[in-house]
């Protein structure tokens, strides 16, 4: 693996001579490694050493995913835009086998009970419910007019952006779940009777919570994965990140755990985001408990069918049940 | 029929094994996946005592709320493919708009929420009084 990096990142301008040092993987990372490594540039005084992140493809990726190259060209965008984002450098297609992208590597802590708990983190837990709705509204304010982001899946269905991400996840969970489930049935037709009417376009992160977030002490430093994005309504970002699952045991502060939702709300608002309307960000939480369950059964297939080993893709299938019954309750009254 | 220690107390062995000698010896991540392995037992530990109630209690419900009639078959294996087959009919029926509203709609959400209530007893009894309030 070093030779191959070294003789890749050696091609690039300006990176002739440089030297890959202290290269070791992660951990996590399901359908993705995770490697760690500092560039030496050489041919300067002061040797520089640049702290960078590889991110290379190994099983297959989820079916709903954007591919590697998307995903690093959206990082591109956003980055220019000033969006905290690991700053991206190179994407290579065979030259290390498999598909990669290569990007700055962002010190700090993504473990999101570390967060609740550590003592470390009492400022950080006070600042960042403010902070990532301040940084969600910049992310929705990116124009996405024009074809700039043709390269991202802008599923609508009957001019309804609702309608087809819905028509997404259901076609997903028909076409690989392997058993039937009446509650995400009893979700999908409460959703399609109680659709939003359409409003502005605008890039949609897709999976924007905490445990996504490099934080530090003093609060968010950088937004990660974004391989769920796509153009949509932007409320589905407001309603995702307020699901039960992304609370990590903390239902009394709504907003992941450390923020009532008033507080993100406003200062997604302030932020230059899109009026906040309870009742949508409402259809989107329900969404959001739909597309997570989904998201737990499309992840244990890989164990199912022999293509991963991983203990914790297998732990995910009997996660299932603890959305599907936080997502009935929520549709409860009719 | 299979000699003590049976199958529940082997269990019981082993997350204990995992638990008081192999965690403390571990780090990150394989200390983490172990946990994840040890709760899976407990997990198989309480499906091997409740699974076969849970089974026979969701069939029945399923059938009386479908009218349908008792399969045929008496083995394990039939009743998990009757279940299956029940599950894809009530699936197919709400896809359908029938439980949109009235009486059968809380009736279909009763016995939706009873048999993830007992899924959820053993895959996570924690989160059976937390997934049903609204936060």
């Amino acid at each position: 693996m070093k030779e191959r990096l070294q003789a890749f990142i050696g091609k690039q301008e300006g990176f002739e001579n440089s030297r890959v040092e202290s290269l070791y993987r992660m951990p996590g990372g399901a359908s993705k490694e995770t490697w760690s490594f500092d560039l030496v540039l050489t041919d300067e005084p002061a040797r520089e050493v640049l702290p960078m992140v590889l991110r290379i493809n190994r099983s297959s990726p989820l079916p709903i995913s954007i591919d590697l190259e998307q995903e690093f060209l959206l990082m591109k965008e956003v980055y220019e835009e000033g969006i905290e984002v690991p700053k991206p450098y190179w994407y290579g297609e065979k030259e290390l086998g498999n598909p990669f992208y290569i990007i700055g590597r962002i010190e700090g802590e993504t473990i999101v009970r570390r967060l609740h708990r550590d003592d470390e983190y009492e400022t950080a837990r006070r600042v960042i419910p403010a902070q990532m709705g301040k940084i969600l509204a910049r992310i929705h304010r990116i124009r996405v007019t024009g074809n700039r982001f043709n390269f991202l899946p802008h599923r609508t269905q009957c001019g309804s952006s609702a309608l087809g991400e819905l028509s997404f996840y259901e076609t997903m969970l028909h076409r690989y779940a392997p058993d039937s489930h009446p509650a995400l049935e009893l979700g999908i037709r409460w959703l399609k009777t109680h659709l939003p009417p359409s409003m502005g376009q605008s890039l949609v992160h897709g999976d924007y919570r905490l445990g996504n977030i490099i934080f530090g002490s003093e609060g968010v430093r950088s937004v990660l994965d974004w391989e769920l994005s796509h153009v949509g309504d932007p409320m589905e970002d407001l309603g995702y990140i307020s699901i039960q699952a992304w609370r990590f045991g903390n239902d009394s502060l709504p907003i992941g755990g450390v923020g009532r939702r008033e507080e993100f709300y406003q200062a997604y608002e302030q932020g230059g985001g899109f009026p906040v309307d309870g009742k949508r960000t409402y259809f989107w939480e329900v969404f959001g408990n739909l597309k997570w369950a989904v998201i737990t059964i499309l992840q244990t297939i890989p164990f199912l069918d022999g293509s991963s080993e991983s203990i914790e893709l297998a732990s995910l299938g009997r996660k299932t049940s603890e959305v599907e019954l936080q997502l009935i309750t929520l549709i409860e009254g009719g | 029929m299979q000699d003590r220690p049976s199958a529940l107390e082997l269990i019981g062995g082993i997350y204990l094994f995992l638990e008081r000698d192999v965690v403390p010896e571990l780090k990150d991540p394989v200390r983490f996946h172990t946990l994840v392995a040890a709760n899976l037992l407990k997990i198989i530990e309480r499906e091997i005592l409740s699974e076969p109630g849970n089974r026979l209690g969701e069939a029945a419900r399923l059938r009386k709320l479908l009218s349908k009639e008792r399969g045929s078959g008496d083995s394990p294996g039939d009743l998990e493919r009757e279940i299956q087959t029940l599950n894809e009919e009530l699936c197919a029926r709400i896809r359908r708009g029938e439980a949109d509203e009235g009486s059968r709609r809380k009736e279909i959400m009763d016995h939706v929420r009873k048999t993830l209530v007992e899924k959820l007893e053993i895959a996570n009894p924690r989160m059976i009084k937390r997934a049903q309030e609204r936060s």
